[in-house]
């Protein structure tokens, strides 16, 4: 961590020269990558930024040695001295898994899952040496032992699928470390993880660069991550690079106009008061103090849980995914909800919707109470018609054999209110909704796959306030976004709640995002909600002991804050409290 | 800020629309346009040749020569065992055979769609009886089912087809289940759902248009299956009653003076049959292309 420059005198490990990619497909060139040159020294980690489509995946890629046939490349990447793009498929393949690695973004297909963990790993050591198998045991339990793989000997015995997310990426790390690279080319490394989950990884990428030779290559879209483990960073935009350096250096004083509009747009939380949250006993506050709603506004609520318990039914098997939830969102309100994956957070938004039953409780929109039934009753539509939804995947949320047009009239066919009645009032009303999100009339009669995914996102915006609702129920609507696209998004849905005063549940596992949109948040955690305060308070000094988990694995832009997470995060976990249920 | 937005650009749509984009790409296909092309080439064959080529084929030419060798008397292709100008059946039976293919392929799609999308999107109990009435239909075969009802009744054309219909639906209601049970949980089903929209608009104006790469692929094998079914069953003299007829009877009957060497009493129609089955499945590997793709890179 210490070294902020490059060793000049060492020699690079990888050396990219004038590296362009480009792919040929149906008679078009399209280029990737636009001669860029870039070093990686022994034992630091380099990290590649960018948005999607900025080359940053094809450089990595194009490293080992991976592209598709599609690709053309030119330019040199040197490692240790040996040139890479002119050794053949076969020493490419002797080269790959000894001297440079790969850890890929989802763990779970980068495992075979009929293989046990320890022959994975003893497959990567005698594809490249021989071993006596009592040895490449030995050696297994080892690597197991260094990516803090707990009880290895009996993991080692253990299928992908009998551990956790983070412990399989664990593995995949082990996997690359076998035979010692010089090089481990990381692509997102982290970015199926959750945060507290993501933080763990992101230690032990730190601690073994620390202390081994073994460079990183971390290909990722994080800021935070960047901040966290990089020792220097190369900002890549359009396929070539506008600037590297030491991190502390870009992620303070960025000098390209791209790394700066990059920065600005990443949200970023307060500085947390870590001096108050490590002076308070961890859960001192009676968490029951803290989840206590106040009553008063429970008449005037836009949508109200009270008591709600939701149960997943598989195979006669019951998972109780919500447990005694109560929260209400007054009107012209936006409560954040964050929680890792699993957490019960979108099931909790389902139910809202009238999608999932309950089990006990129960769920009031405007007073009126919500079910999932087969046929709905005139009032079911009238409460309906109050309420609109943004999904998170812009490629999936809207219908690819219907246009723009079509898909933000349908609520307004379905309900036939004020707009709904006659085709020009509905034409005219989307043509109003249009200018509303900022998109061009003209988009109407486009086709989804005719907008890219934050225009995508716009036009779920569009739709979901077709109706003019009382209440916007957001299922991390910016999660699939890049970052500069997710700010405008949540412009467009800022100055829309501005303007219609609609109550908005978001519910999102990104802490910056949800302080920059929520007047209150609640955590939630194993289908409970842990913690409900105001923004301010809940992100900046949270009580609950897993909230401030959450804070602290949330990785911040800026290098001195995440320093400071860093320690309150070792300082948290270390009474071994909050440790995951394996 | 603003100019953060031009690194996110849409996709280039300059002026060219995904339709024609889906033309060229079927098109790029070889065997697509050999099959396009057979299949217009017999279709012209059939419905406009006999206007060019004139014959009598409802009552048999008592003058004629019987089996009479093709170039002999101004019959191109011959005459069979009743005299019947051999070209001139070949087009007729080949009216009959692609009509009833074509038809019967579309009723069995349609029947299987509607059957598909329902027990996919209900799912539950309904769901499983839906399908384990198919798993029962697809346990008897179907030419088997043929031959008892053309005992009972004596087949038209209509009957033909309904019963082609009824017996093929099968194979397509169990694929569009199968695409509909994941385009249930796609967002974009939610969203109708969440704001109040009825079933019927969900299945009718979001699922069954979404599954239509599958639907016309699969119609085309369906189109071929069915005039191969027709054949069949008209070989075994089961088909359709004289003087109507189609490429299967004609089969029939002529195999019956292979060994007097009548070659052209078989060939041609065999031969049809064989190019339109070809025609329609290049053209369903074709379609197949165009719809596959579109994941990739619409």
């Amino acid at each position: 961590m210490s070294a902020t420059t490059p060793p000049a005198a060492a020699e690079p490990v990888l050396d990219i020269d004038g590296l362009a990619v480009s792919f040929h497909s149906e008679g078009r060139v399209v280029p990737a990558v636009d001669g860029i040159s870039l070093q990686v020294f022994p034992g630091e980690v380099l990290a590649l930024v960018g948005e999607s489509g900025s080359g940053k995946s094809v450089t990595s890629l194009a490293v080992i040695g991976l592209l598709p046939s599609t690709a053309d490349v030119s330019g040199r990447v040197t490692l240790a001295g040996e040139s890479l793009l002119d050794a053949g498929e076969q020493r490419m393949n002797r080269l790959r898994g000894k001297d440079v690695a790969m850890v890929f973004q989802e763990p779970m297909t980068a495992l075979n899952p009929t293989m046990t963990v320890g022959a994975q790993i003893a497959e990567a050591i005698t594809n490249h040496e021989r071993c006596a198998p009592a040895e490449v045991h030995r050696r297994v339990i080892e690597l197991l032992s260094r990516v803090g793989v707990p009880e290895p000997e009996v993991r080692a015995k253990g299928y992908p699928h009998e551990l956790s997310g983070g412990q399989r990426q664990r593995v995949v790390i082990a996997i690359a470390l076998a035979c010692g690279p010089r090089l481990i080319v990381a692509d997102e490394p982290t970015t199926a993880l959750d945060v507290t989950i993501q933080a763990e990884i992101l230690d032990l990428i730190h601690r073994l660069a620390a202390s081994s030779s073994t460079a990183f290559l971390l290909v990722t879209h994080n800021m935070g991550v960047v901040a966290d483990v990089a020792d220097r960073v190369a900002v890549m935009y359009q396929g070539r690079i506008v600037e590297v350096g030491a991190v502390r250096d870009v992620l303070q004083h960025p000098t390209a106009a791209y790394t700066r509009r990059l920065l600005d747009a990443v949200p970023r939380l307060p500085a947390a008061q870590w001096d108050v949250i490590e002076a308070a006993p961890a859960g001192g506050d009676a968490p029951a103090a803290a989840v206590a709603e106040p009553d008063a506004g429970m008449r005037e609520a836009a949508l109200s849980f009270d008591h709600v318990s939701i149960d997943y039914r598989r195979g006669g098997a019951t998972f109780r995914a919500v447990r005694d939830v109560s929260l209400a969102i007054g009107r012209g309100e936006i409560v954040g909800l964050v929680g890792e994956s699993g957490s019960g957070k979108s099931t909790l938004g389902r139910a809202a919707l009238g999608l999932l039953p309950v089990a006990e409780g129960s769920v009031r929109l405007l007073g009126h109470e919500v079910r999932q039934r087969l046929a709905l009753s005139r009032a079911d539509k009238q409460a309906r018609s109050q309420v609109g939804v943004v999904f998170q995947d812009p490629g999936s949320s809207l219908d690819p054999r219907m246009t723009v047009a079509s898909v933000i009239a349908e609520p307004l066919l379905i309900h036939r209110g004020p707009h709904g009645s006659g085709r020009r009032a509905r034409t005219a009303r989307v043509l109003e909704l249009l200018d509303a999100v900022e998109l061009p009339r003209d988009y109407a009669l486009r086709y989804p796959h005719e907008l890219s995914g934050g225009q995508r996102q716009r036009v779920g915006l569009a739709r979901a306030i077709a109706l003019d609702p009382s209440l916007l129920i957001a299922d991390e609507p910016t999660s699939a976004l890049d970052v500069s696209v997710q700010a405008h998004v949540l412009d467009a849905l800022r100055s829309l709640q501005e303007r219609y005063r609609f109550a908005c549940l978001f519910i999102s596992h990104d802490l910056a995002v949800v302080h920059s949109m929520a007047d209150r948040v609640a955590v939630m955690l194993r289908g409970e909600i842990v913690e409900v305060g105001t923004s301010q308070d809940v992100l900046t000094r949270p009580r609950d002991p897993y909230s401030r988990r959450l804070l602290a694995a949330a990785p911040s832009p800026d290098p001195d804050e995440q320093l400071r997470r860093r320690t309150a995060r070792a300082a948290l976990t270390a009474p071994a409290t909050g440790r995951r249920p394996w | 800020m603003s100019a953060v937005v031009e690194a996110e650009t849409a996709p280039a749509v300059g002026g060219v629309s995904p339709g024609r984009r889906a033309l060229r790409r079927y098109l790029s296909n070889r065997l697509a346009i050999v099959g396009t092309v057979i299949i217009l080439a017999l279709l012209v064959f059939c419905f406009v040749g006999p206007l060019l080529h004139h014959t009598n084929q409802t009552q048999p030419d008592i003058y004629a020569d019987l089996n009479a060798a093709p170039g002999v008397d101004g019959h191109p292709l011959g005459t069979d065992d009743l005299g019947y100008d051999v070209l001139g059946r070949l087009m007729v039976g080949g009216q009959t055979s692609i009509t009833i293919g074509l038809a019967a392929g579309i009723l069995a799609t349609v029947i299987g769609t509607i059957w598909g999308a329902v027990a996919g999107y209900v799912g539950g109990w309904v769901d499983v009886v839906m399908m384990r009435i198919v798993d029962a239909g697809i346990a008897i075969p179907a030419t088997f089912l043929l031959l008892i009802l053309s005992t009972i009744t004596r087949p038209s054309i209509q009957l033909m087809i309904l019963v082609l219909g009824a017996v093929s639906w099968l194979v397509p209601a169990r694929l569009i289940r199968a695409e509909s049970l994941s385009i249930k949980t796609r967002e974009y089903v939610l969203a109708v759902r969440a704001v109040g929209g009825s079933h019927a608009r969900t299945v009718v104006r979001h699922i069954v248009p979404n599954t239509i790469g599958t639907m016309i692929v699969n119609a085309t094998f369906q189109v071929a299956d069915a005039i191969l079914l027709v054949a069949y069953v008209s070989f075994l003299g089961m088909g359709l009653q004289p003087p109507q007829t189609d490429w299967g009877a004609m089969l029939t009957r002529g195999i019956t003076y292979t060994y007097s060497g009548a070659w052209w009493l078989i060939f041609p129609a065999g031969l049809c049959i064989v190019l339109t089955v070809c025609g329609f499945n290049f053209i369903g590997d074709g379609l197949r292309n165009v719809f596959d793709v579109r994941g990739r890179d619409l």
